[in-house]
């Protein structure tokens, strides 16, 4: 009777896992659409999607869609192409100027809630519609995607942008006392560069912050990892100064929660210097000093200045408050938007040029 | 007794002659022996006619007049033959065995005994390098089917008087001889014990090679606790570590248990090539093991359901192939494991003449027309490909790999990775209930023992700190060894 | 199918313990830690860690005056109710286990089916013994600590110490909650009173080092939660999850397939260890006959338990209620050790 019993349920669980063949009904990678870029754009009370996907043998194709939400929008994608988006190896989301002057949560929902998106997917901000950014071509083929996603990153390495994920611009709005900011992309004759930050908010645009001004952002931040500057020469002319190290510290007046000190410490190399026939020497070294710290200083007021007004905070002045005195944040919360254009930042930025002591002589024939 | 050897010779020789009646190989030389007369038996072809004609019918011819009284089978014993190897026998049945082992009998009149002698000389191969075993270092010599050769090779490796053989016989019918090989003192007494118990609780009728009985003395599961071997330098090295060898007539290989996991990526070679080296071998073929038992199942697993841990490229590449090809991925990699079983099996039992069109066939004809056909995509046939060469890192472990990988490429392309997961732990499950004679399976890994993990395990000890400590199997950890019945 | 009984020893039996007690982390979230704040939950941990040693004490003295869970008089039945309780705590999990996979992984394949093969491999095991159930557990511990070190290590990386509030900015009570909550999910608790006696050897280290791994891994898991996710792991249901797809390794950019695959060795392992505990009180009702009822009977009760969590919410609410969770971890991990306890000091007492 048991080996009767073994046999019956060994044929019971055979017919029972294999009878329904849950996975023979996968769908396979063909039969889904490959998207690694979306683009959101607002028109009216619909949202129109962008979306980019792979085409095999490394063509590129693009679609568009609409919906009332994002979600929406891709089930009409399904039904025109009669393929399921997969998104897991989605790494870029542009978002219309539209969506982010009427506020990116409602937008941004679906991708924080979908299982499939990645928290780490890039946010671009499109200096128009996202459309435009990711439908651009160049000698009637789309740009890679592959390219647009690295542009934010490779911008970051050298200090002129920051690269802003999902996870990143949430965090920024739900931290207490700091604003989000995202990499601005625009069509320039038939390419995509990325042309300043705009800044929020909350979840709505505010206004955009030069690309001039963005590596005093990022030095700000304790984010300047690299890059270089053209500074000007004590001699004349431009010098190149490459940047290999930042370290930023923002601390509140322990006595006035609306008084900051900021001090930035920069450490660079002579990438390169104008030829001529002073060579480097202490003076030239300060001068060169001077004019890099001069330029990143006035970066930082203006960025201060910029987003103060619009009652945006992005160099994060309250979350430090909330951190370092969370009793006087209790009182300042409510009303911070109002008191960050009366907030003082004392800046200071303090570079050294590294000096080695066997600078090359030589003068120009 | 019916089966006793008569004093009448007459009697003996009208039995044997039925026995043997239409055996053209039975030989029967009626003889005088001082007077006496006698008979000599054997059959052609087990014997050396030579020696049996040197030894004992030359001395036996010459033989002075046999004494009327008294011992007279003892005289001829003692006095008048010259062969090293002789004894008496009383029963008939054992004489058959021993006529049918190569033995000649001698029966004489009036005797109810009749003398046995070992003369055996049928041909068999000489020691050729085992096929199944290469090695780069050691021994070219392989065990060949006679076990008296075999254990010679043993013997010759290992002279010690502790080295001991026990007689025993498998089969109803083929009589076949065993022989059990330990090291006494060495060897615990309780598994030798079980050895013994189980192969003469054995049912057989024939017993025609070593795998006859090794489902005598093996567990049930996946994996094996039996081994085999086709080296002497290998049984020299496991009886050394307390393991019990059995030696069966007419097959080049050698039973050994208990059989350990970790046994499957141990080699000759890794005790003759340096520490380090011999390290980084034992953890590819881990490595490879893994490759092969998993690869295709994980393929499957994450090309049907979880291809977000692709890389974007490969990915693209994937669904491209899976575009032009007609098949989903799940039965597309079990068509070309299919091809890969038959062309395997093909290569293994073809003629050696059509061994090169077999390989032809498969790997032009079928491989490359196949995928330029579009009917499977290169990256499966790589997969496969891939899988087929790591198992072979591994040999002894073939079989429940060929098993093992069907499941899991089964359960990875109905249930993901996750289905993948589930029949690995319920592999290891049964790697951990799993015993072979009281010695838990997966010993020394688990239960854990860091010292013999890491003597011969993880690494391998330098020869001068393994020759410091005796190991022996059945001081591993978990191990309880009893005398128990088959389970 | 019946394996022998033995003893495991002290070192195997926490490692086991162990594994089933980690399996719950991928659950983490905001809901189980009573707050936001990684720190509190930190030191909710810590707190329970410290709780959990104290309710281990009954479990550690019993040992040594009586061998097996069983008894006459009033604790005939203590078994059943062992079962009963092992049954509902364990399919609670389960059904959780699987709503996070329908509805944060989401497969194209049916989580039903997975899980009910989860629950047969586990069967399976536990039908070859404590012995085979304590071994697997070893192995699987090092596939945890290699798999969640990787995946771990990895998003490390992406730490960012401004994403951590400010401690206890909204008082203590994340503390106290988190404490309470932690506490209604010792599982081990149950299965150490069912399963100690039959472990050889020492308590102490073993415990010791449970106690402070398993509070390890918590820990370093809400650090990492509140340091690499920050305020965003507030708006997801299974912030772990969410935390392992941050992984990223050049072009190999989402291994939370291969993280939940490891955590299905973990489950099964715990689930595993559950029927065990069911074996054992049928064993130590009935003897030695019946095995396979005393595993597949509370595996399918285990099945039905799961898959009322999983698909009815009212079902749902009530068995995943901490409240009720840790009064029967309570009374079965420390009340039913010190009642018998105390009853055999009296009689001890009382004996001539």
């Amino acid at each position: 009777m048991s080996r009767l019993l073994r046999a019956g349920t060994a044929l019971l669980l055979c017919v029972g896992l294999l009878l329904p063949l849950s996975g023979c009904g996968a769908l396979e990678l063909y039969q889904r659409l490959l998207i690694h870029g979306i683009g959101v754009d607002r028109a009216g009370d619909d949202l129109v999607l962008t979306v980019r996907s792979s085409a095999g043998e490394g063509r590129e194709e693009a679609f568009s869609c609409r919906g009332a939400t994002v979600a929406d929008a891709l089930v009409q994608l399904t039904r025109s192409t009669g393929r399921r988006p997969f998104l897991a190896h989605n790494y870029l989301v542009v978002l219309g100027r539209a969506c982010a002057e009427h506020g990116l949560t409602p937008d941004l929902d679906f991708f924080i809630r979908r299982s499939g998106t990645r928290p780490a997917v890039e946010l671009y901000l499109a200096r128009d519609t996202a459309g435009a950014v990711l439908c651009a071509q160049k000698d009637g083929a789309f740009l890679k995607m592959s390219q647009l996603q690295e542009l934010s990153s490779a911008a970051q390495e050298i200090g002129l942008g920051e690269a802003v994920d999902l996870l990143g611009f949430e965090n920024a709005l739900l931290t207490p006392g700091r604003d989000p900011v995202l990499p601005v992309a625009a069509v320039q004759e038939g390419e995509v560069v990325l042309d300043g930050m705009g800044f929020f908010r909350g979840d709505v645009l505010a206004g955009f912050l030069p690309a001039e001004a963005l590596r005093g952002l990022l030095a700000a931040q304790n984010r300047l990892s690299g890059g270089e500057a053209v500074v000007p020469g004590a001699a004349g002319g431009s010098a190149t100064l490459a940047l290999t190290r930042c370290m930023s510290r923002l601390d509140p007046d322990p006595a006035d929660p609306l008084r900051f000190d900021l001090r930035v410490e920069l450490l660079a190399d002579v990438a390169a210097y104008p030829t001529g026939e002073r060579a480097l020497d202490e003076a030239a070294y300060a001068f060169l000093e001077q004019g890099l710290s001069a330029e990143l200083e006035g970066q930082i007021r203006s960025i201060l200045r910029a987003a103060g007004e619009a009652g945006c905070d992005v160099l994060g002045l309250g979350s430090t408050v909330y951190r370092r005195a969370p009793q006087a944040w209790r009182d300042l919360e409510d009303r911070w938007p109002q008191l960050l254009p009366q907030c003082a930042v004392s800046v200071t930025v303090s570079v050294e040029v590294r000096r080695i002591r066997q600078e090359v002589r030589y003068s120009a024939r | 007794m019916e089966n006793a050897v008569s004093p009448k010779l007459a009697e003996n020789k009208a039995y044997f002659a039925r026995a043997f009646a239409h055996a053209m190989d039975f030989m029967l030389r009626d003889l005088e022996v001082g007077g006496v007369p006698a008979a000599l038996m054997a059959l052609d072809g087990l014997v050396s006619k030579q020696v049996i004609t040197l030894s004992i019918l030359e001395p036996l011819v010459r033989a002075k007049r046999l004494p009327r009284q008294g011992d007279v089978l003892g005289y001829v014993e003692r006095e008048v033959l010259y062969a090293m190897e002789q004894r008496r026998e009383t029963d008939r049945e054992t004489l058959l065995t021993l006529l049918m082992s190569g033995f000649a009998v001698l029966c004489l009149e009036g005797c109810p005994e009749a003398l046995v002698f070992g003369v055996q000389g049928f041909e068999s191969r000489g020691p050729e390098e085992p096929q199944n075993e290469v090695m780069q270092r050691g021994a070219k010599d392989g065990f060949t089917e006679s076990y008296q050769n075999n254990m010679a090779m043993i013997r010759r490796r290992m002279k010690t008087p502790a080295l001991k053989f026990e007689p025993l016989e498998a089969g109803d019918s083929s009589h076949t001889p065993l022989a059990l090989c330990y090291l006494e003192g060495t060897a615990s007494r309780e598994i030798v014990e079980t050895v013994r118990r189980r192969l003469a609780d054995a049912r057989l009728d024939t017993a025609l090679g070593a795998g006859y009985l090794s489902g005598f003395l093996d567990r049930r599961g996946a994996f094996s606790g039996v081994g085999q071997t086709e080296r002497p330098d290998v049984v020299c090295g496991k009886i050394a570590e307390g393991r019990v060898a059995v030696l069966v007539e007419g097959t080049p290989s050698v039973l050994l248990v208990p059989f350990l996991f970790v046994e499957n990526f141990q080699t000759m070679d890794d005790y003759l090539t340096r520490p380090f080296y011999a390290g980084f071998i034992r953890w590819l073929k881990y490595l490879a093991f893994f490759v092969s038992a998993f690869l295709p199942g994980l393929y499957v697993a994450i090309a049907a359901h979880h291809p977000e841990v692709l890389p974007e490229t490969l990915m693209l590449k994937i669904a491209q192939e899976e575009a032009q090809t007609p098949f989903p991925v799940l039965p597309e990699t079990l068509l070309l494991f299919f091809l890969y079983e038959v062309l395997r099996e093909a290569g293994l039992r073809a003629p050696k003449s059509l061994g090169s069109i077999v390989s032809i066939v498969g790997g032009l004809v079928i491989g490359e027309t196949a995928v330029s056909a579009g009917l499977v995509s290169p990256i499966s046939l790589l997969a496969v490909a891939l899988t087929a060469v790591a198992g072979y890192t591994v040999p002894r472990l073939y079989e429940p790999l060929a098993v093992l990988r069907l499941s899991f490429l089964l359960l990875g392309g109905l249930l993901g990775v996750w289905g993948v997961a589930v029949g690995f732990t319920a592999l290891l499950f049964d790697l951990c209930a799993g015993t072979a004679f009281g010695v838990p399976l997966l010993s020394p890994v688990s239960p854990f023992g860091r010292r013999p993990v890491l003597r011969d395990v993880a690494a391998r000890e330098s020869w001068k700190k393994l020759s410091r400590r005796r190991a022996r199997v059945q001081d591993l950890p978990g191990a309880a060894p009893q005398t128990q019945e088959r389970k | 199918m019946h394996a022998q009984r033995s003893d495991i020893r002290t070192g195997q039996l926490f490692t086991l313990l162990f594994v089933a007690q980690a399996a719950p982390a991928i659950l983490l979230s905001g809901r189980s830690t009573g707050g936001s704040d990684p720190l509190q939950g930190i030191l909710s941990v810590g707190l329970t860690a410290a709780a959990g040693l104290v309710l281990t004490l009954p479990v550690l003295l019993l040992r040594r005056k009586t061998p097996a869970l069983a008894s006459r008089g009033p604790f005939a039945l203590l078994p059943v109710v062992y079962i009963a309780g092992t049954v509902w705590l364990d399919g609670a999990f389960l059904g959780l286990f699987q709503v996070f996979l329908q509805d944060t992984v989401n497969p194209d394949f049916s989580a039903r089916m997975t899980v009910t093969l989860l629950v047969l491999c586990a069967a399976y095991g536990a039908l070859r013994g404590l012995e085979c159930v304590a071994r697997c557990a070893g192995v699987i511990f090092a596939f945890l600590l290699v798999g969640t070190g990787l995946v771990l290590g990895i998003t490390a990386t992406r730490m960012d110490p401004g994403n951590l509030p400010p401690p206890f900015y909204d008082g203590c009570g994340q503390t106290l909650r988190g404490t309470g909550l932690f506490l209604s999910r010792l599982s081990f608790l149950p299965a150490l009173a069912v399963l100690f006696p039959r472990a050889k050897g020492g308590a102490a280290r073993p415990l010791l080092g449970f106690a402070g791994g398993l509070a390890a891994l918590y820990a370093l898991i809400l650090l990492l939660l509140g340091g690499c996710l920050g305020p965003y792991a507030g708006t997801q249901n299974f912030p772990v999850y969410a935390l392992a797809t941050l992984t990223e390794v050049r072009s190999m950019q989402r291994l939370d397939a291969v993280f939940v695959g490891v955590w299905f060795l973990v489950v099964t392992a715990r689930i595993a260890l559950g029927l065990t505990v069911c074996r054992a009180c049928g064993q130590s009702l009935a003897g030695d006959r019946g095995a396979v009822g005393w595993v597949l009977g509370p595996a399918a009760g285990l099945l039905l338990v799961t898959l009322l969590v999983s698909e009815v919410r009212p079902v749902r609410e009530v068995l995943l209620a901490p409240g009720p969770q840790l009064a029967i971890l309570l009374l079965l991990g420390a009340g039913v050790p010190l009642g018998r306890l105390g009853r055999l000091r009296r009689a001890e007492r009382s004996a001539p």
